[in-house]
């Protein structure tokens, strides 16, 4: 579990990230989604909105999709966080990767790691292929895309799913 | 201004830290966060519920279910005790902002934050819940409607606690709706919403009934007219019409950029009168 909270204002934590244990100490307001991109290193999450509607952020904390800009790093003290850099460990999800190139699942890319990681989710818990396309649409449609039209990602999920 | 942490392990010792100047409860953190994120909101110090044991489960008894103040949105959709009493109440909860708010929102941060454009003081008003609240000056419940002053203002003092939400049982022939008119994306604040709650005797006319509406106010509105409109009256076309228009004339919106006062008030009669329909229970259906 978690570190001590020796310093109220620089808390001390630990959680793994993408399979790596980490112990770090944060100020108290550090967002997820700083200690991911400035303290780790991960750049993939990427920061859009801030405000928790465009989900470009999306992490899985303990295998929950996540608004990494609304969620405090203390918060997550004790948990396992993956983000899109942490996908490629798994071989179930490499089809899922192919039919976003191939399908043409982006344009610019910059919501693409938080569609990835929101549907990964669903794969990793075995939930994909046996949703409706109306439950996938409806568990996705926090993920925006001002690019796609959406046309190219609901292709690459279809091939995905099967 | 630097931030402290707290984590308490306790409700007492919860109640405590609270006591510090500019200190924040922090539930899930989805709307306080957001707060911060904008500048709204500075606090200097937040008390994290999160190792507060007690405070995450639903239990029933033959009277009423409890729902714990820190169960999230996810777990109340999903829970099985609340999908078999309360299964318009579960709905609610499963379709609240997007998929990351259901994993983090948490139910007594939604009713502490009191915006009422927000889906779950609309049905479990409607549901007649009761807030229990807990502070240095004592225990005390109140109902869900009563949990707001104001857009942003909850009706509790900075050291008091949510708890938990309690749902009386539904009453024989009873059935509930909540209904929410979201004319631009599906993860919107409603331009209006409406949960109901109405009792049938025998021959099929309502005996009781309980709307409320959200997002046309300062804080949700408990629909008196609207109510008495449907009381001893079968919802037949000509009943459903006059509820609409008592609840056009009752509610009071502003207008902003999801419609104008005028256009909200239209609608919250049109969606009262199809969140009534909706509540008939299956088997008076025609
Ligand atoms: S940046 Fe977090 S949801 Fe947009
Ligand atoms: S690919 Fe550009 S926002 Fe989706």
């Amino acid at each position: 579990m978690g570190g001590v909270d020796v310093d109220p204002a620089w808390p001390s934590i630990a959680l793994t990230v993408n399979g790596r244990r980490h112990e770090v100490s944060v100020p108290a307001d550090r967002r997820l989604a700083g200690l991911l991109r400035d303290d780790l290193g991960l750049t993939g999450t990427k920061l859009g909105c801030e405000v928790g509607v465009c989900g470009t952020c999306t992490v899985l904390v303990d295998g929950l999709p996540t608004s990494s800009c609304l969620t405090l790093a203390v918060q997550v003290d004790g948990a396992s966080v993956l983000t899109v850099e942490g996908l490629a460990a798994f071989p179930e999800l490499a089809e899922l990767g192919r039919a976003f190139v191939e399908e043409g699942g982006f344009q610019c890319g910059f919501c693409t790691s938080g569609q990835l990681v929101a549907i990964a989710g669903l794969m990793l818990e075995q939930r994909l292929s046996s949703m409706t396309s109306e439950a996938v649409t409806e568990h996705l449609h926090g993920n925006l895309c001002r690019c796609t039209g959406y046309y190219g990602i609901q292709r690459a999920i279809d091939r995905a799913r099967r | 201004m630097t931030l402290l942490w707290r984590r308490p392990t306790t409700l007492d010792g919860a109640i405590e830290e609270l006591a510090s100047d500019d200190a924040a409860i922090y539930a899930g953190g989805v709307s306080l966060v957001l707060l911060m994120n904008l500048g709204l909101f500075e606090p200097a110090t937040l008390v994290s519920l999160a190792a507060v044991p007690g405070l995450a489960a639903v239990t029933g008894d033959d009277e009423a279910v409890d729902l714990g103040a820190m169960c999230t949105h996810a777990r109340l959709a999903a829970d099985p005790i609340l999908r078999r009493t309360h299964p318009a109440a579960a709905d609610m909860f499963a379709g609240i902002g997007n998929v990351r708010v259901r994993s983090w929102g948490t139910l007594g941060g939604n009713l502490a934050h009191a915006d009422p454009a927000q889906d779950p003081p609309v049905m479990l008003a409607a549901l007649h819940g009761t807030v229990s609240v807990v502070g240095p000056r004592g225990d005390r419940v109140i109902p869900v409607e009563a949990i707001a002053e104001g857009p942003l203002s909850p009706a509790l003092d900075p050291d008091e606690i949510v708890t938990s939400v309690r749902l009386p049982l539904a009453e024989e022939r009873s059935g509930s709706s909540y209904l929410k008119y979201l004319p631009g994306t599906k993860d919107d604040y409603a331009t209006v919403s409406i949960g109901a709650h109405l009792q049938f005797d025998r021959a099929g006319a309502v005996r009781q009934a309980r709307l409320v509406a959200g997002a046309v106010g300062p804080t949700v509105v408990v629909l008196g007219a609207g109510s008495e409109v449907l009381t001893g009256h079968p919802l037949d076309p000509d009943v459903l019409d006059a509820l609409r228009v008592a609840v056009r004339d009752e509610v009071n919106p502003s207008s902003d950029r999801r419609g104008s006062a005028d256009y909200k008030r239209e609608m919250a009669g049109i969606v009262a009168a199809r969140a009534a329909s909706a509540c008939r229970p299956a088997s008076a259906r025609p």
